[in-house]
């Protein structure tokens, strides 16, 4: 009867949690020489995506690198119109502000952001709560008492989870396709009676339990 | 931007999302939300209204009445959208049945589309009201007119060119030269169709010598071959090649109100002439092999005029026709002329409801060696008509056999029509059929019908059919007719009303076209897996009904 009650409590935690599911894209891995080409926001309320409330954006960067447009696709003259950071920073920062990141990779695109705001905005961003789906499909294995002897990319998180990536790749679609994955993954840390708190520290890999 | 959101993109795919330009399918987007329910979770309860389009992406919402379970709904399905579209309250109560994904869209822009967007809104509006049938052909980009199905008045263009009997030669003539036609009917004085005189017959006046001043009467061919107004083209076109003539008398209540010729019929059915030789194969077939032939030529004229996208109505007519037709030839070749018996389609077959393959009952009342006979000569001659099943009555116990029968039985006799051999002998059977009829037939029928519990697309046509058919027994009405005529006249009486009628009819044709399709090309689309299951809610509403009714 207990477990019920605060099961109760947690789902209520739950519905109104505020996340902000992102991904960015980037001329390349190191967020000291490298710049964000582009940002997809997609806010999600408890078990609510609202993509209607979805933000995406192409940056121009200072300077391009040509090698990773076979990663992005994003070519030099598609961002040459775009606004640059500093013109969306304070876009983002109301979206994200306070609210948990969750995507994939997270601590990488964390880490950009803070940089860009830290440098070309002079804001601190306070982004103190955020998970990565893979670390939380990690747990949930671990969890079930199975050895993880794979990779958890993106695709394999896709699969296990049923859902039909669409034929188009972009950080939007992508964010969206993470947004997704992340209501099954809520579900199931439901179901082990995790909290939000846990939620975060599985997310960052913090702590197992 | 939004329209790289993948739900815009799966949208694109689907009926009726698919009629949405980018720019509105962004507009969708723009008002959705994309909601995780975990299995048991409530979507919605009874009594609401919808402000919201529920859409389901993925698993399964089951739809409560209080307790009991309606329906469930699958992926790519729309939930209670009356609700959201027109206002109402809900009817069930949603909860899933399992992890489901659904797509909410806010009802004020798809109302705002439907308003903008014709094709969009056409196709939620027909189904809303239920129109199935128009909703398939909305989505059909095939199909032709129903010409054959088309009554022959139709075809009439001018008021009839007539005489009376008394009236001279030299008159009609006249009469033909001022209208510029081929023939003038004559009639009598309450305008009954007595004969025709056409060309050849002026001929023949002529080379015969006879005067001038004789009465018409004495040249006429009589009687004259009459087709009713409400006949369809392709009876009209039957009747042109099995009495060969090329006139043809149009009457309603038996009194003339026009004529047709065989040009007007040709000029009308020359876009689609390939599917009019068939009858003519199986008019002119006389040895088993020539009627072997033109009967596998059935199976041709079904599919075609389904691909030219008929009806399940006009192409079930059309074939019951070219099987009548088929069957008499057949009996001809085997029995001769015969007339100790008579030979009756009852069931599907009486009501002209075919479906392919052709199967067929028919009843022979006469000696018990007929039915044997005719069924071994249905089947040694053609191999595309399978005979269900054979009822055999004798011609002296029809009461006694009657008394025999089960219900079941019973009630499909009501659709049996004369098709060959002694027709007093099938007058008589149905004087005794009809004088054997009780209304508790009729209302145990309906009263199983009503308490049916498992309504699936198997027997859903067929619940339809039978409930019909029984209570119009109740209303006395125990003429074979296809079960869309039964549902007009039970309407047009007041015992359905309107709505309920227009609903009964859309979904039965489109059940039956559904079914015919998937016997033609297998399988069911997905627009029409979602059809027969919203049929169930109709099928719901006539139970409902029919258990009203009894009390």
């Amino acid at each position: 009867m207990d477990g019920r009650i605060s099961g109760l409590e947690f789902e209520k935690e739950f519905e109104k949690a505020e996340f902000r599911i992102i991904d960015l894209e980037t001329t390349g891995l190191s967020p000291k020489k490298d710049e964000i080409l582009s940002i997809a926001i997609v806010p999600m309320t408890g078990w609510r995506i609202r993509i209607g409330d979805s933000f995406y954006s192409l940056i121009k960067p200072e300077k391009f690198n040509h090698r990773s447009i076979e990663y992005h696709g994003i070519c030099p003259g598609d961002v040459n119109n775009a606004p640059s950071f500093e013109k969306i920073g304070r876009k983002i920062h109301e979206m994200l502000n306070g609210k948990i990141i969750v995507g994939y990779a997270t601590a990488f695109d964390i880490e950009f952001l803070k940089r860009f705001f830290r440098k070309k905005l002079k804001i601190k961003l306070s982004l103190e709560r955020y998970a990565d789906i893979s670390e939380i499909e990690a747990w949930i294995i671990r969890k079930k008492g199975i050895a993880i002897s794979y990779r958890l990319d993106f695709d394999a998180i896709l699969k296990t989870y049923g859902i039909e990536p669409s034929s188009r790749h972009n950080a939007l679609s992508d964010a969206y396709f993470t947004a997704r994955i992340f209501q099954k993954q809520l579900k199931k840390l439901l179901e082990y009676r995790a909290t939000i708190s846990d939620l975060i520290k599985i997310g960052r890999r913090l702590f197992i339990f | 931007m939004i329209d790289m959101l993948p739900p815009a993109e799966y949208l694109s795919r689907i009926k009726p999302f698919s009629f949405l330009s980018n720019e509105e399918l962004a507009e969708f987007t723009r008002r959705m939300e994309v909601v995780f329910y975990r299995a048991g979770k409530t979507v919605f309860k009874s009594g609401k209204i919808l402000k919201r389009i529920y859409f389901i992406r993925e698993g399964k919402i089951g739809l409560f009445n209080g307790k009991d379970l309606v329906e469930i709904a699958g992926r790519d399905e729309m939930i209670e959208i009356k609700s959201s579209i027109l206002g109402h309250e809900t009817e069930f109560t949603a909860r899933a049945m399992e992890d489901s994904v659904l797509f909410e869209i806010d009802s004020e822009v798809v109302n705002k589309i439907m308003e903008r967007n014709r094709n969009f809104g056409e196709f939620l509006k027909r189904f809303l009201s239920r129109k199935f049938l128009s909703l398939l052909r909305l989505l059909d980009t095939e199909r032709i007119e129903d010409i054959y199905a088309d009554p022959v008045n139709s075809l009439i263009k001018k008021s009839p060119i007539f005489c009376f009997k008394g009236q001279s030669i030299k008159e009609t003539v006249r009469l033909m030269n001022t209208h510029k036609v081929g023939s003038v009917v004559v009639v009598d004085s309450g305008m009954f169709p007595v004969g025709i005189v056409t060309h050849t017959d002026i001929v023949r006046v002529f080379d015969e010598n006879i005067p001038l001043e004789n009465s018409v009467e004495s040249i006429m061919s009589s009687p004259v071959v009459a087709i009713d107004s409400e006949g369809s083209i392709m009876d009209a076109y039957i009747k042109f090649i099995t009495n060969d003539i090329n006139h043809l008398a149009v009457v309603e209540d038996g009194k003339l109100t026009g004529v047709v010729s065989i040009k007007d019929i040709l000029s009308r059915l020359e876009a689609h002439s390939s599917l009019l030789s068939v009858s003519k194969d199986i008019i002119k077939s006389k040895t088993p092999d020539e009627i072997r032939n033109a009967s596998t030529e059935i199976n041709r004229l079904i599919l075609n005029m389904f691909t030219s996208g008929f009806d399940y109505s006009s192409i079930s007519t059309v074939i019951s026709t070219q099987t009548d037709i088929l069957i008499r030839k057949i009996l001809l070749s085997s029995l001769g002329k015969e007339n100790n018996l008579v030979i009756a389609p009852f069931g599907d077959y009486g009501r002209r409801e075919l479906i392919f393959p052709l199967r067929i009952g028919l009843l022979i009342v006469g000696d018990r060696h007929y039915c044997r006979e005719v069924e071994s000569s249905i089947i040694n001659t053609v191999s595309n008509i399978e005979v269900e099943s054979i009822e055999c009555c004798p011609v002296n116990e029809i009461g006694e056999y009657l008394k025999n029968l089960n219900s079941e039985m019973f009630l499909n006799l009501i659709d049996s029509r004369y098709l060959y051999g002694n027709g007093s002998f099938y007058i008589n059977f149905r004087k005794v059929f009809a004088s054997s009829i009780n209304d508790e037939l009729a209302v145990s029928m309906i009263r199983k019908l009503a308490r049916l519990n498992k309504v699936d697309h198997e027997n859903m046509s067929k619940i339809i059919a039978e409930g019909i058919k029984a209570v119009s027994l109740l209303h006395g009405d125990i003429t074979s007719r296809p079960t869309w005529d039964r549902i007009k006249i039970l309407s047009d009486k007041g015992v359905i009303d309107k709505e309920l009628s227009d609903s009964l009819k859309e979904a039965y044709m489109a059940l039956k076209n559904i079914e015919l399709k998937g016997k033609l090309k297998g399988g069911q689309g997905r627009i029409e897996k979602i059809l027969v299951k919203k049929t169930s809610e109709v099928i719901r509403e006539m139970q409902a009904w029919m258990a009203e009714y009894l009390d």
